[in-house]
């Protein structure tokens, strides 16, 4: 069941390879020239689907990426970002701004602390007796046991590394680096093109990419984690991701960035790891040292697409201060990083909370810089603690390979989670840290004894939560899923929560979720978005390890309320009314749509509230066509009688009508010579109620009968 | 086995068929113990063993050295056990004989050969131990002497002298102690030798050396490094001798030695007065002498100083006090420790000192080049923490020279130490070296008529990452702005940091002219003074974001303050200056609003001031004025304010990651202390993280509303509010089975009492969106990053 699952998961975020575009003759993208105000990022369920969105809010399709179905338009002048978001609700997956106020996790002020004596003289670093923190986490012990990083690949979503740099590619070959991507230009280069950005003004990549595998024992400068024995092809292998600098040192967009993260996964020959013809050329490992802002359907799509190819993504919890949550890092499945300081205490700019999985060192940390002045410096912040996890995660997987097995991302964390030291300080503190401080050398040492498959710690669970209309059959409507409704699961036995969104589609994924029975709160319709009666749901669900649970809830939604015009209008009349080709694009001869009726719909809009709701849909019939219609609330579990009627293109003649009685409401018509044109469905409830329960369901069938048979 | 079995078949069967055969077999005697041919040491042994017989043993016997059969008490049967203790061994070789018989009178014996060798006695001396020394003549001899029979006589003989008898009590085991009199001066052997009854002796030897003692003397006061305003010193303390202390003398600085009276004892108290120290360091020494004239001294050495030089010591700028922190001074003794205050005193002669501050857990701080010429102080210490126990807290070393020379014909390349003047420009280059294994510099500073460091107080300066950059600034030069307004003497100071952050401060003096317009000037307007208190000891910033201060006082403040940096508590001080910048601004700065001492020098450009010092305390008043200064001096206006202490919040509903919350919740908050005239709050609910991070009720961003004590439940130090008081939140309701988070930006208010619209102070316990004050030190702004953040998801709705 789970590798069915999977595959049907991976199949509905997988195409063909990555539509690439060549780079606009300034060498930025369109992400990067057209006004950040006009770009919308949208989820999209096949090609009809997304020229109807786009042809619903009069925009030019910009790019897409096929394996995430993620498109980036631009809208005309005059509409806002949130007009066409409430305009494509429903008929896209999703529809956001495309984000650019992410940052790196900035280094903290640099406030006076201190660095200690490491114990260790295996390697020969010149300045390893200044990085505290490699002993701290037992890195030569590791290195003694011969886990250096060894046939694995980290992608540095970051600003651009110096690949100058003797300490991070080994000069002049480069050979531990390897080709990366650019999301300011979305294009690939090699490691010996030029510095992607300005070295002066973007050195965090240097930072992050040192403290996960500066070259160690090369007699240079500063060691790495995961930098390998003094032969650089022994070091794990450097993939630069730039998704900081550009022109103006800013965040390249969350629209480029999920381009970037799909590029890194499949690597240079763009085939996805699950391909057979795969050269294996892809990040094993994503380090993201940055994040900050609101919940992103496009970059949770993203890094699943990362994990949902056994990709290890780990982010730097924040430098928050606070007990507080924060995105990317606490996405479900993502490896959430806190920061340490020399006592093993929390640093007081580290975020920390429950959601946190594990800490490391992350305060005054020496390592590479750019290849400017002394060519180090003191790194620090969540940004410095994340990489010393990827890079610690590089060694597992190196040991774990070697054994001959292949690891899920959940496992590779548990490893290094059983294996953390404490963290000192108050509980309430030490609690929110996660497992405890990577001890980088013991957990290469349980990885080492790990030979089978048996051995491995358990899997997580990859938990699906989809929220489907209650009016809905889901095998012929056309739009049977709700989007927007927030999702939280509540692990029964630790409390733990995990937050998520769903967007239309395959629902909202929670993986590598700790096992155990969850509560599954779902909240929505999206008041703000959807308007209508709330209906929120709850259940519970099994997830014991290595199990993939579908979870399906229903609620009461009606997604075509406001399709008709170009303003907020309800579909009342048939001037207003939905225009079901229009929305659906392409119309199957048969199918059904599930509404209700109820007036509080996007009463926040500042629509009317009150008074029955009548839903009018426009349908074009040609002469000859025979409509076949049908619609119910009571017979499918709702508490409405519906009145349905056809009206003439006239708008005013009712061409025939019928009442829900014991049985649906049902008409049918044949166009007779001359009388093409625009028809108009009409609902009402009988008896003029509405609001939760009155749900219906439309079944609509030209030259065919109206599916389904109900 | 099989043996026995067709024994006892055999016998069995005799039995049965009535035949009692003739008994001939003797018993068998076997002796378990001692073994044959052992030596013994006592004349009595113990004999254990087993007679058996296929009938029964009826009687045994026993023969020493083949004498008379003595009688064993046994039972009659099979089997025997044997015990029995023979006495009476000759010294030499013994044979015991075992006999034991049958009813038929048959015979089994067995023979045992004991060897009877009486041993001599033992001796060990326990006290004194070897080479003791004492300073009386007599001393206890302890031991014990053991013998295999008695200890029957000890006795013990000094330096080989007659034998004295001890009297002790005869045992195996003798525990002795007795007192050895009459000890020689030197070396002594005490000889001890124990007796038993055969006349067997042992001896153990001890040496003592008997040395009579040199009286001890012990200083109380003053202590060593005190430092003095005054010539003369009460000297008191007390002189100890094994016999008696008959003499006491004193010197100062080494001169003749003056008799002091005391009473001869063994203990002698003393306390007594001595003048005429010189400036600078003294040493007094105290003299005891004993009858036997041996001497014993003891020194302390004082410093007198006509000059007081006070400071104090913090742990950042404008942060916490250093208490007992231990000063002391290059080529001095004068030695103080800091107060709880984090004060210290030194009285010293006019010269040029370095400090030194040093406390266990703190990071080393040092002052150098510091000139006394008259009274100074309080000057302020920087002295953090050390964060690391491994490395030194040894300052770095400086070497600072001319650099490019110039500005005024200054050389190039000389130690700074050689400038007396400069014109319009400071040329420099500096080295810091840090100390100690795994340090390196950090950053260092350097700034003109200013101590240089955190931006926030102490911009225009120079500032320089060593960690990226490396230990040497190379050539620089301070001019423009960096120097503006300043004429006359001044001072060129260094500052820098390692990684432990340790710290060295070096200040150097010399005259600064510089071209002045010197224009006809006017008083600054629309002076502002604030107070700023911060729960957070926040570190080095980020960008500031001017807004403005909204209170239902309907008083405005527009706070635009430079950047900020490591500080708690702080006073912002604005103005505006119209027509032509004057020559200079100076701050001027008084505890008790009549005495005011000037505090700052700024360029005629500057229109804002922060001061950190740490002579700023909660509810200690301090006044402020700004002159312009060009061709006259035109004073400015007076402000003061009162710094308010500091307060958190805490969050009580709905709680952390609550779940089932009402979708119509109440929010509440306790603060930790009351603080200032008026609270002020600026609830957030957020729509996070499922959604965009957008506000769901924010008053503060919808209308700028802050609500304070009137606006709100309050009991004792709890506050609360029901969401969607102000009707202005996106939803009425929040959403069924949806997770939000409660954020609270709180401060508190004082008005000046002169004047009820100005609010002169603010302490601020949380504050993330700059509600408060445009300093942004947490991620995404805000000057208060800690603090409390509830995330909690709503229930169903039906509550």
């Amino acid at each position: 069941m789970r590798q069915v699952l999977l595959i049907v998961l991976l199949s509905l975020l997988a195409a063909c390879g990555l539509q690439t575009r060549p780079p606009a003759p300034d060498g930025s993208s369109p992400a990067l020239t057209i006004p950040q105000e006009r770009q919308l990022v949208v989820g999209y369920k096949d090609r009809a689907n997304l020229e109807a969105i786009a042809r619903r809010v009069g925009a030019r399709v910009v790019a897409t990426i096929p394996q995430l179905e993620a498109a980036l338009l631009e809208l005309p002048q005059g509409l806002s970002q949130a007009q066409a978001a409430r305009r494509l609700m429903a008929q896209a997956r999703y529809a956001e701004a495309n984000r650019f106020d992410r940052q790196p996790i900035p280094l903290p002020a640099p406030r006076p602390t201190a660095q200690g004596l490491s114990s260790q003289a295996a390697f020969n670093d010149p300045l390893l007796p200044q990085q505290w923190w490699l002993g701290k986490i037992g890195a030569p012990d590791a290195w003694s046991q011969g886990a250096v990083g060894t046939g694995v690949t980290i992608g540095v979503v970051d600003s651009d590394f110096d690949r100058s740099h003797p300490d991070l590619c080994d000069q002049p070959s480069r050979s531990r680096c390897v080709s990366g991507y650019n999301a300011f230009t979305l294009s690939p280069y090699a490691p010996t093109d030029p510095f992607q950005g300005n070295p002066g003004r973007d050195t965090h990549g240097s930072g992050s990419a040192g403290m996960a595998a500066a070259l160690s024992n090369n007699g240079q400068f500063v060691a790495g984690v995961a930098g390998g024995d003094g032969n650089p092809a022994s070091a794990a292998r450097l993939m630069p991701v730039t998704i900081f600098g550009g022109s103006s040192g800013g965040y390249a967009g969350d629209f480029n960035v999920a381009q970037a993260v799909v590029w890194a996964v499949n690597g240079p020959d763009g085939l996805p790891p699950t391909d057979p013809g795969d050269s294996g050329d892809g990040a094993d490992i994503l380090n993201n040292s940055w994040g900050g802002g609101g919940y992103s359907h496009l970059l949770k799509d993203a890094f699943d697409y990362a994990l949902l190819n056994r990709v290890v993504v780990v982010a730097s919890a924040g430098n928050d201060y606070r007990d507080a949550y924060h995105l990317p890092s606490g996405l479900p499945g993502v490896i959430a990083v806190a920061a340490t300081n020399p006592h093993d205490e929390k640093t007081d700019f580290s975020t920390y909370g429950p959601w946190v999985d594990i800490s490391a060192p992350g305060d005054d940390v020496l390592t590479t810089y750019v290849n400017l002045g002394s060519k180090t410096w003191l790194f620090g912040g969540t940004s410095a603690a994340g990489p010393v996890v990827a890079g610690a995660a590089a060694a597992v997987l190196q040991v774990l390979r070697d054994n001959g097995l292949s690891p899920t991302p959940y496992q590779v964390m548990r490893i290094l989670q059983m294996t953390a030291d404490p963290v000192a300080g108050p509980p309430a503190v030490t609690a929110g840290m996660g497992a405890g401080r990577v001890n980088v050398a013991k957990a290469v040492r349980l990885a080492k004894g790990i030979t089978t498959p048996a051995a491995l710690p358990a899997d997580g669970s990859n938990i699906t939560v989809g929220v489907l209309n209650k009016a809905a059959d889901a095998g012929t409507d056309m739009l049977g899923f709700v989007p927007f409704s927030s999702v939280t699961l509540v692990h029964a036995a630790t409390g733990k929560q995990y937050h998520a969104q769903i967007g239309v589609g395959p629902g909202a994924l929670f993986l590598g979720s700790e096992p155990g029975n969850y509560r599954v709160l779902a909240g929505g319709p999206s008041q703000l978005l959807l308007g209508g009666s709330e209906d929120p749901q709850e259940t519970v669900v099994a997830a014991p390890a290595g199990s993939s649970p579908l979870v399906i809830l229903r609620q009461q939604a009606d997604l075509y309320e406001t399709a008709g015009g170009s303003g907020p209008a309800r579909n009342e009349t048939p001037g207003t009314a939905t225009d079901l080709a229009g929305f659906l694009g392409t119309l199957l001869p048969s199918f059904t749509l599930s509404a209700a009726f109820d007036s509080n719909n996007f009463a926040h809009l500042g629509l009317p509230e009150g008074g029955p709701d009548v839903d009018v849909y426009a349908i074009s019939l040609a002469e000859g066509t025979t409509l076949h219609l049908r619609a119910a609330s009571t017979y499918i579990g709702g508490q409405g009688k519906v009145k349905l009627s056809l009206v003439a293109p006239d708008q005013i003649t009712v061409v025939a009508s019928d009442t829900e009685a014991a049985v649906p409401a049902s008409l049918s018509f044949t166009v007779g010579t001359g009388q093409a044109g625009t028809y108009y469905v009409k609902l009402e409830e009988a008896s003029g109620e509405q609001g939760l329960g009155y749900f219906y369901r439309l079944g609509v069938g030209t030259n065919a009968s109206p599916a389904p048979d109900f | 086995m099989k043996l026995k079995l067709l024994y006892a078949g055999l016998a069995g069967a005799l039995l049965l068929f009535g035949c009692t055969p003739a008994d001939t077999s003797p018993p068998v005697v076997r002796v378990s113990q001692p073994a044959d041919g052992v030596t013994v040491n006592t004349n009595g042994v113990e004999v254990r063993g087993s007679a058996t017989d296929e009938r029964a043993v009826a009687r045994v016997t026993y023969q020493l050295n083949g004498g008379p059969e003595q009688r064993v008490d046994v039972s009659a049967g099979k089997q025997v056990d044997l015990k029995l203790d023979v006495g009476g061994l000759e010294q030499g070789n013994n044979v015991i004989t075992l006999n034991a018989y049958d009813a038929a009178g048959n015979k089994g014996s067995a023979q045992l050969k004991v060897k009877y060798q009486p041993g001599a006695p033992s001796v060990s001396i326990t006290q004194p131990v070897a080479e003791a020394v004492v300073n009386v003549a007599s001393v206890t001899v302890k031991g014990k002497a053991t013998d295999d029979q008695q200890v029957t006589r000890l006795t013990y003989r000094l330096n080989g002298g007659a034998e004295a008898e001890v009297a002790i009590t005869p045992g195996a085991e003798v525990d002795f102690g007795f007192s050895v009199g009459g000890l020689a001066q030197g070396n002594n052997v005490v000889t001890v030798s124990a007796y038993d009854a055969l006349g067997l002796r042992a001896s153990a030897e001890v040496s003592v050396r008997y040395q009579p003692g040199a009286p001890g003397v012990v200083i109380t006061q003053p202590a060593a490094g005190t430092t003095l305003n005054r010539t003369g010193v009460n000297v008191v303390g007390r002189a100890t001798d094994d016999q008696a202390v008959t003499r006491l003398t004193y010197q100062l600085n080494g001169g003749a030695e003056q008799e002091v009276g005391i009473t001869a004892g063994a203990q002698a108290e003393f306390s007594f007065a001595v003048s005429g120290l010189r400036e600078g360091s003294n040493t007094l020494t105290v003299n005891a002498y004993d009858a036997l004239g041996l001497k014993g001294s003891a020194t302390a050495s004082v410093v007198y100083g006509p000059l007081v030089l006070t400071g104090l010591v913090v742990d950042n700028n404008a942060g916490a006090a250093v208490a007992g922190s231990t000063v002391t001074v290059d080529g001095s003794p004068a030695t103080a420790v800091t107060d709880g205050d984090g004060a210290f005193t030194l009285h010293l002669p006019a010269g040029t000192y370095n400090l030194s501050f040093s406390k266990p857990g703190y990071a080393g701080s040092r002052v150098e080049g510091l000139r006394l010429e008259a009274d100074l102080g309080p000057i302020s210490v920087v002295q953090k923490r050390a964060t690391n126990p491994g490395l030194a807290t040894t300052p770095p070393s400086l070497s600072v020279t001319t650099g490019a020379g110039g500005c005024g014909e200054i050389a190039a390349g000389a130690d700074f130490a050689s400038v007396t003047r400069a014109q319009a420009c400071v040329p420099f280059r500096i080295t810091a070296t840090a100390q100690g294994s795994g340090n390196m510099a950090r950053l260092i500073y350097a700034g003109l008529a200013k101590t240089p460091g955190s931006g926030f107080f102490s911009n225009p300066r120079f500032s320089w990452p060593a960690d990226v950059n490396g230990p040497d600034t190379g050539n620089r030069q301070l001019s423009g702005a960096a120097v503006a307004g300043v004429n006359g003497p001044t001072t060129f100071e260094v500052v820098a940091y390692d990684l432990n952050d340790n710290r060295v401060h070096r200040i150097y003096y010399l005259d600064f002219a510089q071209n002045t317009a010197s224009p006809a000037v006017t008083p600054v307007t629309a002076f502002q003074v604030l107070s700023v208190t911060l729960a957070q000891a926040v570190g080095f910033y980020g960008p500031p974001k001017p807004t403005a201060v909204r209170l239902p006082a309907a008083s405005s403040i527009s706070v635009q303050g430079a950047p900020s940096a490591d500080s708690t508590l702080w006073v912002e001080l604005s103005w505006n200056y119209s027509g032509t910048n004057p020559d200079r601004f100076e701050v001027w700065r008084s505890f008790d609003g009549s005495t005011f001492a000037r505090i700052a020098t700024l360029g005629g450009a500057a229109r804002a001031y922060n001061d950190g010092s740490p002579q700023l305390a909660v509810g200690r008043r301090v006044y402020y004025r700004v002159d312009a200064v060009g061709s006259t001096t035109a004073a400015g206006p007076v402000l003061a304010t009162t710094p308010l202490d500091r307060f958190t919040v805490s969050l009580l509903s709905p709680a952390k990651n609550q779940t089932g919350v009402s979708v119509r919740p109440t929010f509440s908050w306790s603060v930790s202390r009351v603080v200032g005239d008026q609270r002020l709050f600026a609830p957030f609910i957020l729509d996070y993280p499922q959604q965009g991070e957008y506000f769901i009720w924010s008053p503060y961003f919808s209308t700028g509303q802050l609500f304070s004590d009137a606006d709100l439940e309050v009991s004792g130090n709890t506050y609360s509010v029901a969401y969607n008081a102000d009707g202005a939140a996106s939803l009425s309701r929040l959403e069924a089975h949806h997770a939000y988070s409660f954020d609270l930006s709180a401060a508190a208010v004082s008005f000046d009492p002169a004047d009820p619209a100005r609010v002169e102070a603010i302490s601020i316990a949380q504050d993330i969106w700059n509600v408060f004050h445009p300093l942004g030190v947490c991620n995404f702004g805000g000057p208060v990053c800690t603090g409390e953040w509830n995330e909690f998801v709503t229930g169903d709705g039906s509550y």
